[in-house]
């Protein structure tokens, strides 16, 4: 399992990527990072409407009430641009410090 | 199964958003709550273990609360909401209360007696007046007590308006007992004025001792303050915990 401080900081670019693939609301956003992690990153209602509030606030993503087919009013989150824009360097910076720490869990291993 | 709206609003009392947001934030964590419950009741849980186990999402309510506020609200805005404009409010509160008693004419004397003008003279500098009722002997009772009777109420008040704007426990605290932090810097700079002077501290405070003074204007009151916020906090966790 993933310590809480790493997750933290992951939490965001979990976000924005399950959103790539489409709107998804929040239940729905929780579900698939964990399935997607397999169980390695898990969204509780208290850690993840926080998150998305944040993030809606700085512009990436936006909410908007939809019903679903079972008619049933839900808030659905889109990427925006500035969200999109975001997903790309997060990704490189997240990508260079797990690089970063594979090397030194060689140099650590030999 | 529960009416989740009903429960997360309940548990969510002390949101200080806008109403319409508000209903929004409800409306979407009910959701949450909700789908979570017929997913665990879909996987055979029975309903009772359900309903636990959907709110076992949320460890603190309160922290919850304040989460949401912080991420909906403007930074700035909300650090004036939930510190300074209570703090402040409260210090409004003390100030205005203390002159109005003081105007009301609690003269100090025994417990149901009414002092003659003689006891009026000897308390010309403003404080000396306001403290007699305890530097005068035990049994008193002036505007200075009856306004120390008042304080929790206060302290109470700007606990609760911090507590409403999404305060964090410390924002809660200093905001009730920010009247005796605002004194004790009001006496310390008195104090080192007079000393600066070289005037006797003695002929500033009297009739009691520096020490007596900060005690008499920041000690006391301070405590009662507090008294009032931690029966406001302790109020409000019980209000939190009962489940809908």
């Amino acid at each position: 399992m993933v310590g809480s401080g790493i997750k933290r900081g992951t939490a965001e670019l979990a976000i924005l990527s399950v959103l790539e693939t489409g709107e998804l609301h929040g239940y729905e956003i929780a579900r698939r990072i964990e399935q997607q992690t397999r169980g390695k990153l898990r969204f509780t209602l208290a850690s993840l409407y926080p998150l998305l509030y944040r993030m809606e606030k700085r512009g990436w993503v936006r909410g908007t009430w939809q019903l679903s087919p079972t008619k049933r009013r839900r808030r659905c989150y889109r990427l925006t641009s500035a969200g999109k824009k975001k997903l790309s360097p997060l990704r490189a910076e997240w990508s260079e410090l797990f690089h970063a720490l594979r090397q030194l869990a060689k140099v650590a291993d030999a | 199964m529960p009416d989740w709206e009903r429960v997360v609003s309940h548990r969510l009392a002390q949101l200080a958003l806008d109403e319409r947001e508000r209903q929004e934030v409800i409306a979407e964590l009910a959701a949450h709550l909700e789908e979570t419950y017929e997913g665990l009741r879909r996987d055979g849980l029975p309903e009772r273990d359900a309903v636990r186990h959907a709110l076992s999402q949320v460890a603190d309510w309160s922290d919850l609360q304040r989460k949401i506020y912080l991420a909906k609200e403007n930074t700035m805005n909300s650090r004036t909401s939930r510190l300074w404009a209570p703090s402040f409010v409260t210090l409004a509160a003390s100030v205005i209360t203390l002159v109005a008693f003081t105007f009301l004419g609690l003269q100090p004397g025994p417990l149901g007696s009414r002092p003659g003008n003689q006891m009026r003279r000897e308390h010309e500098i403003w404080w000396a007046h306001l403290v007699g009722g305890i530097t005068r002997g035990p049994h008193m009772v002036n505007e200075y007590t009856v306004w120390l009777m008042a304080l929790p109420l206060i302290g109470a008040l700007g606990a609760g308006l911090s507590r409403r704007a999404g305060g964090t426990l410390r924002e809660i605290f200093i905001s009730g007992v920010f009247p005796a932090m605002a004194w004790l810097a009001i006496v310390l700079v008195v104090l080192s004025f007079a000393a600066s002077l070289g005037q006797g501290l003695q002929a500033v405070t009297a009739p009691v001792s520096p020490v007596g003074l900060i005690l008499l204007v920041v000690v006391i009151p301070g405590v009662c303050l507090l008294l009032g916020v931690l029966a406001y906090h302790a109020a409000a966790k019980l209000g939190t915990k009962s489940v809908a």
